[in-house]
């Protein structure tokens, strides 16, 4: 019996640690490989590319932030941008939606929720065109607004706040009311301080959603000074060739800030991840 | 939607009524095969290896005999923190054409001849686009399967030992139907993930120049057709044709899995 456990132990753990090692390489390779600047070395080795400490250098770094006036910093500007305000809109809004459809009653109620939840099987990719002309006739192609608006306030948001909304205590509603408390602010005063591991779970989902989004704020964005990381970092991807100096440490920046959030949250991060798309 | 009947003319704002031309164009539009084709290869290759693997894989975290189980998860989880472009940087280095990249080391090794992935038959295109993809989705896709597993009741795992049950028989008699919300859950997503993938085709052919319809996606296409030859009535055409189809899968799924697991997100 004994010696069984020692056998599985043995191979899952040989198992995993190499499954790990597909999972973290190309972070270790991304990070290795930006503080090389002999890029020549990294084409012509590819991936088993062997390092000399005196091959490594800061200049890819001082090339990306000087690169074109530090058109990167405005990416990174965009980027930040981007992410809170989608993230700030998305919990006031969906916050707000989920918790009055919740808690009162009203006419067509059970309609609005059926219309709310089937937007979510309606995917970006079939509404960029109609969204694209929307944007074009608002004047909102190129703005911060046009990225963010449209999809900041999703079903999935509302679908989640509504679940959690379900196990507040009506009777403390009574309670406020008798008080002579409004709605508004039993929401604010009453209410938002129970949900408050639901606002957090929401909002590191939303602001990785926001942060790491591609196809949108391609779209949209049509100046390189206004693209946001992901847009603009794919720009040094060309068929013709591609900039790996500042690429890689490109990258590298973009992928900090995300990494830190997760490590800082990791079980906030992994109990949203599940309670929005499964339950049990 | 009204888009898909109209030609544009010149300028996006000049519009002519065109009834379904543009949607006859699709018959004997060459380009629209390779599309099509690659992206349900696509999501076939992507709902077979998250599936597996993620059931797998989940199977051994969950196991408390598994040694670093909460390291390995975060590690295995943590790719899906990036963006697709990050990734595209990384896999595009990957599946180059040169001798000493690992994958071509291996079929080296295995006495193969050594490839231009991204460049060579559509079939290896679509292999480069799973392989990027999963390394993006798996890690989510495990921590659905590793929830669905903890709430499997343990009376449930105590009893089978009691009968004497293998591992084998506890897999396919008690994780498999306890996990089945989940796989239809997982499925559902990967199925519509998969039709709509765009990003990974666009970051590892940059800018969408895929050779030869090597590479190319439903979704990419109907993009470049928009974004690229300015065919917006065409294009439209064609999302509202997918739009179907998508909606078709998904009554497909219902009906054949019961209906309300429609929460969650790709």
């Amino acid at each position: 019996m004994k010696k069984h456990h020692v056998a599985y132990r043995l191979a899952t753990t040989v198992v995993f640690s190499l499954l790990s090692i597909c999972a973290l390489g190309p972070f270790v390779y991304l990070f290795i490989a930006s503080f090389v600047e002999d890029m020549s070395q990294v084409f012509k080795n590819g991936l088993s590319l062997k390092i000399e400490m005196d091959m490594l250098s800061l200049n890819n770094y001082i090339l990306l932030f000087t690169k074109n006036d530090g058109l990167y910093f405005s990416w990174y500007k965009n980027s930040l941008i981007i992410t809170v305000l989608y993230t700030a809109i998305s919990l006031f809004f969906s916050s707000l939606v989920g918790y009055g459809v919740t808690m009162y009653d009203f006419k067509f109620k059970k309609i609005l929720v059926v219309i709310i939840l089937s937007t979510m099987m309606i995917p970006l990719e079939i509404l960029m065109l109609p969204l694209y002309r929307e944007m074009l006739s608002f004047g909102l192609l190129n703005t911060y607004t046009g990225v963010v608006m449209p999809f900041a306030v999703s079903a999935f948001a509302i679908y989640f706040f509504m679940q959690y909304a379900q196990t507040l205590p009506k009777e403390l509603m009574d309670a406020a009311r008798v008080d002579g408390c409004g709605e508004f602010r039993i929401f604010l005063q009453v209410m938002v301080p129970i949900m408050i591991p639901a606002f957090g779970t929401m909002a590191i989902l939303q602001a990785m959603t926001a942060w790491n989004d591609f196809l949108w704020p391609l779209i949209v964005m049509s100046t390189n000074k206004n693209f946001t990381l992901t847009v603009g970092l794919q720009t040094y991807l060309s068929p013709y060739g591609n900039n790996y100096n500042a690429l890689f440490a490109g990258a590298v920046l973009s992928v900090i800030p995300i990494m830190v959030l997760f490590l800082a949250n990791q079980k906030t991060f992994i109990s949203g991840l599940t309670v929005g798309g499964v339950k049990g | 939607m009204w888009s898909g009947y109209y030609q544009r003319i010149e300028g996006i704002d000049s519009w002519a009524f065109v009834g379904l031309d543009n949607y006859k164009r699709v018959s004997s539009d060459i380009n629209i095969k390779p599309a099509v084709t690659n992206s349900i290869l696509f999501t076939i290759g992507i709902l077979i290896v998250n599936v597996t693997l993620g059931v797998l894989i989940a199977v051994g975290l969950n196991n408390k005999k598994t040694l670093f189980r909460n390291g390995f998860r975060s590690a295995i989880y943590l790719p899906a923190l990036t963006s697709i472009v990050v990734a595209g940087i990384f896999f595009r280095l990957f599946f180059a054409g040169t001798e000493t990249t690992p994958l071509n080391k291996f079929m080296t090794m295995l006495n193969l001849p050594t490839r231009e992935w991204l460049y060579d038959t559509k079939i290896t295109g679509v292999f480069a686009l799973v392989v990027t993809a999963t390394w993006r989705w798996l890690g989510t896709n495990t921590l659905y399967f590793l929830c669905g597993l903890q709430s499997i009741p343990d009376e449930l795992f105590e009893a089978a030992e009691i009968d004497g049950a293998n591992s084998f028989q506890k897999f396919w008699n008690i994780i498999i139907p306890g996990l089945k919300p989940i796989l239809i859950f997982v499925s559902t997503t990967m199925v519509y993930g998969g039709l709509r993938m765009f990003g990974e085709s666009y970051v590892l052919w940059p800018r969408g120049s895929t050779p030869g319809g090597i590479g190319v996606t439903i979704v990419l296409y109907i993009y470049k057709t928009a974004f690229t030859h300015f065919d917006f009535g065409y294009a439209s055409a064609l999302s509202v044709l997918l739009f179907i189809f998508l909606i078709l899968i998904n009554v497909l799924f219902i009906k054949l899995f019961g209906i309300g697991k429609q929460e969650g997100r790709a």
